[in-house]
């Protein structure tokens, strides 16, 4: 580990032991996160997972059950919405529909009573930012989607909050959109420096903005890491499947030794290197590998290969995926690089070969814990 | 078969329209008509009445008197029921849903009913029957009306609009001023037309709580005892129609409107 360094040492946003309940049902359990000084941090999971309630929390809409909530060290839990240098940027953009675009975004300046100049100033400076100049005297209702979530962030970042929040700010607008609002997020983000807390249920989306994903799942982190962490080194099957595309396969555990293990996978035998991952101390496990990181080996390597058949090629552009079945019937994806190799054709038998290091060995699930969607 | 259920159905509604307005429609045409017996054949066009109504001063006494109380009424119903539907909608207490079921119980209380216990009310706690005691009957009837209608209007604006005012430093109440009030602005309108309108016609529970100034409902109970004074009450009926009319023509409209712009 890095020595911390100061940003490191005192997060913006802590969040110690919160817990939300609605009557009986938990919606956040026990959670601690620190939110680093200027990152772009996104809270994923599928719906209900406690990620939208979390970003209310720190807003303070929703006040915690249990915990505490800590902005630069104090104490915030008490504090009343309007009282918290925070601002949110809504799913349904909640701009005011009897005010023009301008008093919309002057409103958070105007409530604080800053002289009429200088929100003036202001607001043109935002509506420029995002690209909206012209659109000053416009009422929210002549805007389009697009334009209304520009209008929104505006709006948001009129009173320079600490931290921003946004709640699937891009959920409304349609894909090509959504891309071309996301690479403007994290420009805006970048050059303000701002600390950025989004919320998403869209994987990718969390892939292109954040700095750092924390995965959520039944009011529980899954795992929090940078992308790459995430993708590489998922901690659950639950996030191997919610981040990406993810094989697992249900195998035995024959035997160990340091940083080799032997797996049993239907009737076959499989040696694998697993260096720098852990080996849980059950018999029942899931091999987890993704489809990229399978390997089409010209022959069988016996103790290092499975024979698999190919039931379906799908083309997806940047690569071609097969879809293989294993011996013990576990249909597995294979991404081949569509760089003009000939495929194997349907219903061929081929060896599949397992790059070092790239696998990971789970818990055999019994439970509810896979619920992605 | 087919063709003549359109027209059975067309007899209907014709039937019911002149069910409906028939009777109505007695008072302008005895009202204009010069004879003070109400009986056919019409005897002839005349203003004759209207002119008496214009120089009737008690008459005049009784319509200020009607106009003082439902300005009054109307304003302290709709600004009291505006809050408490907007404490209805926007509060997550655990009295939210009792509250609302009583605010708007009085809908089905039997005006005499209301008028009696108002009456017992205002003697004891000293007012007694007076145009002060009929105003406070008149609030009371009215605002179970504007809570419900009101509480309807803040229940259509997203409860994120509120939020992002707050978000942005607005105190909840000047979220309520610059925000939520003006965004159900339409509907405060006609709530404050509606309930005029619902003063102005009162006469049941302003019946229990007159004292000896009258309001113009009971002005024409009165008078309807002298058979001369008949057709010039009738000029006065077809007057009342047409204003409060053309006042709720206008809330409808004004409703309307606030639908549609936060639709």
């Amino acid at each position: 580990m890095l020595v911390p360094s100061a940003s490191d040492a005192a997060p913006i946003i802590e969040l110690r032991g919160v817990e939300k309940f609605y009557g009986a049902s938990r919606a956040v359990q026990t959670m601690d996160l620190s939110v680093r000084q200027g990152e772009f941090l996104a809270l994923l999971g599928p719906s209900g997972c406690g990620k939208t309630t979390t970003l209310r929390m720190i807003a303070g809409f929703e006040a915690p059950t249990k915990g505490d909530i800590l902005l630069h060290g104090r104490d915030i839990k008490a504090d009343p919405p309007y009282r918290r240098p925070v601002n949110t940027v809504f799913q349904d953009y909640a701009l005011f529909p009897h005010m023009t675009v301008a008093e919309n975004v002057g409103f958070g300046l105007s409530v604080a009573r800053r002289p009429r100049a200088e929100i003036k100033t202001r607001v043109t400076e935002l509506l420029t930012m995002v690209g909206l100049g012209d659109k000053a005297g416009r009422s929210p209702a002549q805007l389009s989607g697009g334009q209304r979530q520009r209008v929104a962030l505006a709006r948001a970042l009129a009173r320079a909050p600490e931290v921003l929040l946004l709640d699937e700010p891009l959920s409304a607008l349609d894909a090509h959109l959504r891309q071309q609002m996301q690479i403007e997020l994290k420009q805006i983000q970048a050059r303000l420096g701002l600390t950025f807390i989004i919320v998403t249920h869209d994987q990718s989306e969390a892939l292109t903005l954040a700095d750092r994903i924390v995965v959520m799942n039944h009011g529980v982190i899954a795992q929090i890491g940078t992308p790459a962490e995430l993708y590489d080194s998922p901690a659950s099957p639950f996030v191997a499947r919610f981040l990406g595309a993810a094989n697992l396969i249900p195998c035995r555990l024959a035997e160990r030794r340091d940083h080799a293990v032997t797996l049993a996978i239907g009737g076959t035998s499989l040696s694998l290197d697993i260096a720098g991952g852990s080996v849980p101390a059950t018999q029942n496990l899931l091999l987890c590998v993704r489809p990229e990181r399978l390997l089409l080996l010209p022959e069988a390597k016996p103790g290092h290969s499975l024979p698999a058949r190919v039931e379906s090629r799908i083309f997806l552009g940047l690569v071609e995926r097969l879809q293989l079945r294993l011996p013990d019937d576990t249909i597995v994806n294979l991404d081949l690089p569509h760089r003009g190799a000939m495929p194997p054709a349907l219903g061929e038998t081929i060896h599949l070969g397992f790059e070092p290091g790239t696998t990971r060995l789970f818990v055999a699930e019994t439970n509810d814990d896979s619920g992605a969607d | 078969m087919m063709d003549k259920q359109p027209r059975l159905l067309k007899a209907y509604a014709l039937l019911y329209l002149c069910f409906l307005y028939a009777p109505i429609l007695m008072l302008p045409l005895f009202s204009l008509n010069n004879a003070v017996a109400v009986a056919f054949p019409l005897r002839g066009f005349t203003l004759h009445w209207y002119k008496q109504l214009f120089q009737d001063r008690s008459l005049h006494a009784a319509l200020f008197n009607s106009l003082q109380v439902a300005i009054i009424a109307s304003v302290a119903a709709t600004s009291a029921g505006t809050l408490t539907a907007y404490a209805l909608t926007r509060g997550r207490g655990f009295l939210t849903r009792p509250v609302t079921g009583l605010a708007v119980l009085p809908l089905f209380i039997p005006g005499i009913i209301l008028g009696i216990a108002l009456l017992m009310v205002v003697n004891l706690i000293g007012i007694g029957p007076s145009l002060t005691a009929v105003t406070i009957g008149h609030i009371a009837v009215c605002l179970p009306l504007t809570i419900v209608i009101m509480r309807g209007r803040f229940a259509s604006t997203s409860a994120s609009i509120d939020e992002a005012a707050m978000d942005l430093g607005a105190t909840p109440w000047t979220t309520f001023r610059r925000v939520s009030l003006p965004l159900a602005l339409p509907g405060f309108l006609s709530c404050l037309i509606l309930s005029f309108t619902t003063s102005i016609d009162e006469f049941i529970v302003s019946f229990f709580l007159v004292g000896t100034q009258e309001t113009l409902p009971l002005y024409i109970w009165d008078h309807l005892r002298f058979p001369e004074q008949l057709p010039q009450l009738l000029g006065l009926g077809t007057l009342i129609l047409i204003c409060s009319g053309a006042l709720v023509l206008c809330a409808e409209f004004l409703r309307r409107r606030g639908a549609a712009q936060s639709a």
